[in-house]
């Protein structure tokens, strides 16, 4: 039974090696390298990141490197101000708080380190991918066009009197080219993006851009359209060089004597190889509309003093007064640590987030794993019906189910009424307005939504593991518990450890449990801008949307890209190692 | 042998007191479970206009509080504008998703892995901080106020939402097109013909979710539509349950979630087999 378990932990988080073999490897490694290599990595052990760029990670480096300092900077700071007295945090709160840093601080390391310790290793092999990255990439992309160029020459001394003319007028027009080879779908396309773009450019586009560019000395609202505009030159310069790159391939397949495809075959084209032009279109374009824009401005406003919060010493946007937006730099960041009550917010907030998504992921998937056992014993009658039930209460929208038990437990509501008539209380009890009592409740409350949930999940899972084990532990005389702890539970976790941890972040960003319930908590709590339920998501919704005019934009901007490294680096992590994005070839 | 026929019938003791405990236990469950459902239910048919009754259950019922809500209010406004979104978004919704994942589960070209990285990566940004963006740029295309913004917006952003579609596209062998293309079939047959009939259950749940979202949606729908006669259901009942309306309109808040409820807790139950698969195609694949 043991064995069956140590294969499945093997298959579910592979062969990771033990603290001894990394420090075996990195003994083997250091003394065997360069004193360049040896050099990374003792700074890598200093701080994670620096000598993974060196080594040429450089993406992992500098995500590496940002993340840390991110998260040493908050642990500095709020350790300081803790220890001047500045801000006063409950001892739990901040427990958790400096719990969390020390895990996200602890991780950094150990995936700086091994990632160190690999660039060591491909660098002893003379591995190719470590030549100097950036430097491989800019002499790559200089030969390309070097190449591009060389071609273009080539193709335009060899061509017909037409080709001649498609690669000279290419350079102005797009589109037109395309349709001397009979293209008319395609260089139709082009022609319309062109003329599209000029006439935006004229009608509104430049100005945009030049207000988004000289920010500082225009009286903007807001800079959106800027991006917008940003957005659309970018979009104009691919397909400027797309439409060279086709009307070049035309030309070739000319010169070498056959004939590019007309109008028909470019229709059969999109039949069938190249389908997927067709078909995601409106997903790229519509994720760059909603998706992408909005995001940009989101991250630039957390480099800006767009808010209509008046902070003393910092001039906050306000029309009103004649203060435009401007470019800060990291001034938020510094608000964010440096303000005493936001800092103080930031930390309660945080640690009742990982709390919460803790304790509302484990509650729900036991709950449910229990909930699928029991509904799946041969002695219970009506297993259908049962499921259905709790169903219901899982399919309800969330806004009548949660606005529903959140008035069931109102000061006047029907739970007190109950107890009182009961002879259990006297005086209503406040469910909402006590932080402990209202968080336990919320807890409680997502299990009533979220354990059907993973009920029906794992029912079905709880038929997939093999029948013969449980024969095997019968005969070996496994008791109950046994059979739970060696085989269910096991099998269950191998299967949905990847949604163990993304029910993890989806619960850190869960937001409608917690605002249709308390709507974040009361304003009488000891925090300035945030409630005593607040969670990250809850708070950043508070900041944009219901500061009553003083909309904290910029502060709101910082906090999620906080929370999108907190977010990004778990889930990063899963997907990586997931199956369906590794085995994505298995039945191909 | 005496012994044995001991332990059997100790066993089959065991046996029935276990049948009846855990058959107690799943009736309480169920119980806590609906007693909420029952509660919003009975109060839908309450006398009274608040959930102050002083009773647990409401204590008089009447058929008033329907025919309130469905004359003097704009809940059939909302129930239509909510049906018409619903059905539309679940019709472009569905086949942009299934579309996009089939393009990126079928198809090598340059670029794919990129866009899947950055979807994915986009993803993880908490969604409706951009909600100020998108509302800019809503107004830019002169859509604010009406329920079409909110299409535009559930479709722009259903490509992003291909993840566990494409990984059931995945598990499809890809030797079966191979055989169709050599046989004369475009792209269109291939997908029509044969993998939507073998992704029918993915397809399925990814119309049910699309179906359901206009319902439960309140962050942008809050933010876009103004107008009373514009909203939709989730709207329009959160607003009556804001501390100043609720004590006025909480049974018609209960009347209207009933009305809500039971196509969608109808439609729950009937395609329960489809939603079972979608989730654990989503998160036991990963």
């Amino acid at each position: 039974m043991t064995e069956r378990v140590e294969a499945i932990k093997k298959e579910s988080f592979g062969n990771r090696p033990s603290f001894f073999d990394r420090f075996h490897a990195f003994k083997g490694l250091y003394s065997s390298s360069k004193p360049y290599v040896r050099f990374c990595l003792v700074v890598n052990l200093i701080l994670p990141g620096v000598g993974d760029l060196l080594l040429g990670f450089i993406e992992l480096g500098l995500g590496l490197l940002l993340a840390s300092v991110l998260l040493w900077i908050l642990a500095i700071y709020s350790l300081i101000q803790m220890a001047n007295g500045t801000i006063v945090i409950e001892s739990f709160s901040a427990f958790v708080y400096f719990l969390a840093l020390a895990i996200g601080i602890g991780a950094l390391y150990l995936a700086s380190y091994d990632a160190g310790l690999k660039g060591a290793e491909l660098r002893l092999a003379n591995q190719k991918t470590l030549k100097w990255y950036l430097w491989s990439w800019i002499k790559g992309i200089v030969s390309r066009i070097r190449n591009w160029c060389h071609r273009y020459k080539e193709a335009y001394q060899s061509a017909s009197s037409r080709g001649k003319t498609a690669l000279l007028l290419g350079f102005f027009v797009y589109g037109i080219p395309e349709m001397l080879y009979k293209q008319f779908l395609k260089g139709f396309v082009y022609f319309l993006v062109q003329v599209f773009f000029i006439f935006y450019y004229v009608l509104r586009g430049a100005s945009d851009l030049v207000a988004l560019i000289n920010l500082n000395a225009t009286k903007n609202g807001t800079f959106v359209y800027g991006i917008v505009a940003v957005v659309f030159l970018i979009a104009f310069i691919v397909f400027y060089f797309k439409h060279l790159n086709s009307n070049l391939a035309n030309v070739e397949t000319e010169n070498h004597g056959k004939t590019p495809l007309d109008f028909i075959g470019e229709c059969r084209d999109l039949a069938n190889d190249r389908f997927y032009v067709g078909q995601l279109i409106v997903p790229i374009v519509g994720a760059l509309t909603f998706t992408v824009i909005p995001l940009t401005f989101m991250i630039l406003t957390a480099f800006t003093n767009y808010s209509l919060k008046t902070v003393d010493g910092y001039a906050n946007y306000n029309p009103n007064k004649g203060i435009n937006i401007v470019w800060t730099g990291l001034e938020v960041f510094g608000r964010m640590f440096r303000t005493a009550s936001t800092l103080q917010d930031l930390i309660s907030v945080f640690a009742w987030t990982m709390i919460w998504a803790a304790l509302a992921t484990f509650t729900c998937y036991f709950g449910g794993l229990f909930l699928a056992m029991l509904l799946n014993k041969k002695c219970i009658k009506g297993k259908v019906i049962y499921r259905s039930l709790f169903v219901i209460a899982m399919a309800l929208p969330q806004f009548v189910s949660l606005l529903a038990v959140k008035t069931m437990f109102m000061d006047y509501g029907p739970v007190n009424s109950l107890l009182k008539s009961w002879g259990w209380i006297s005086e209503n009890i406040l469910w909402w307005e006590t932080g402990y009592l209202s968080k336990i409740l919320i807890i409680c409350i997502n299990m009533w939504v979220g354990i059907p949930y993973f009920m029906l999940l794992m029912s079905g899972l709880l038929l997939n593991i093999p029948k013969d084990l449980y024969e095997a532990a019968d005969i070996e005389g496994a008791s109950k518990w046994q059979r739970f702890r060696f085989i269910t539970f096991p099998e269950i976790l191998y299967m949905t450890s990847p949604l163990l941890i993304t029910s993890f972040v989806s619960n850190i960003n869960n937001f409608n449990v917690i605002w249709f319930l308390t709507g974040g908590g009361t304003a009488s709590s000891a925090l300035s801008s945030a409630g005593d339920t607040d969670i990250l998501i809850t708070w950043l919704y508070k900041l944009t949307f219901q500061a009553g005019g003083q909309s904290d934009y910029n502060l709101a901007a910082a906090l999620g890209i906080i929370m999108f490294i907190i977010t990004a680096s778990v889930s990063l992590i899963v997907f990586q190692r997931s199956k369906s994005y590794n085995n994505e070839e298995e039945f191909r | 042998m005496k012994q044995a026929e001991i332990k059997r019938g100790s066993q089959k003791a065991g046996k029935i007191f276990d049948g009846i405990w855990s058959n107690a236990l799943a009736l309480i469950l169920a119980l806590i479970w609906l007693v909420p459902v029952i509660w919003v239910v009975l109060s839908a048919f309450s006398t009274q206009k608040t959930y102050n009754t002083g009773t647990f259950f409401p204590t008089s019922y009447t058929l008033n509080n329907f025919a309130d809500l469905w004359n003097n209010t704009k809940f059939k406004n909302w129930l239509l504008n909510t049906f018409i979104l619903a059905v539309c978004n679940m019709v472009l919704t569905t086949f942009v998703t299934v579309m996009t994942a089939f393009c990126l589960s079928r198809f090598r070209f340059k670029g794919r892995k990129a866009l899947m990285n950055i979807s994915l990566i986009l993803g993880m940004f908490p969604g409706f901080m951009a909600m100020v963006a998108v509302y800019l740029i809503l107004n830019l295309l002169g859509l604010v106020g009406s329920i079409w913004a909110l299409l535009l917006y559930y479709v722009c952003g259903a490509g992003m939402g291909f993840f566990v579609t494409k990984g059931y596209f995945d598990t499809i062998p890809g030797d079966i097109d191979e055989a169709a293309k050599l046989d004369g079939a475009n792209q269109f047959r291939i997908f029509f013909q044969i993998y939507l009939p073998l992704a029918k259950p993915i397809i399925i749940y990814t119309a049910l979710m699309a179906f359901m979202g206009p319902w439960a949606d309140y962050i942008l729908a809050g933010l876009v539509l103004t107008k009373d006669a514009d909203m939709t259901v989730a709207v329009g009942l959160y607003n009556w349950m804001t501390a100043s309306k609720i004590n006025t309109y909480f049974t018609k808040f209960c009347a209207g979630s009933v009305i809500v409820a039971i196509p969608i807790v109808g439609l729950y139950l009937s395609l329960q087999r489809f939603f079972v698969e979608g989730i654990s195609a989503g998160a036991v694949k990963g």
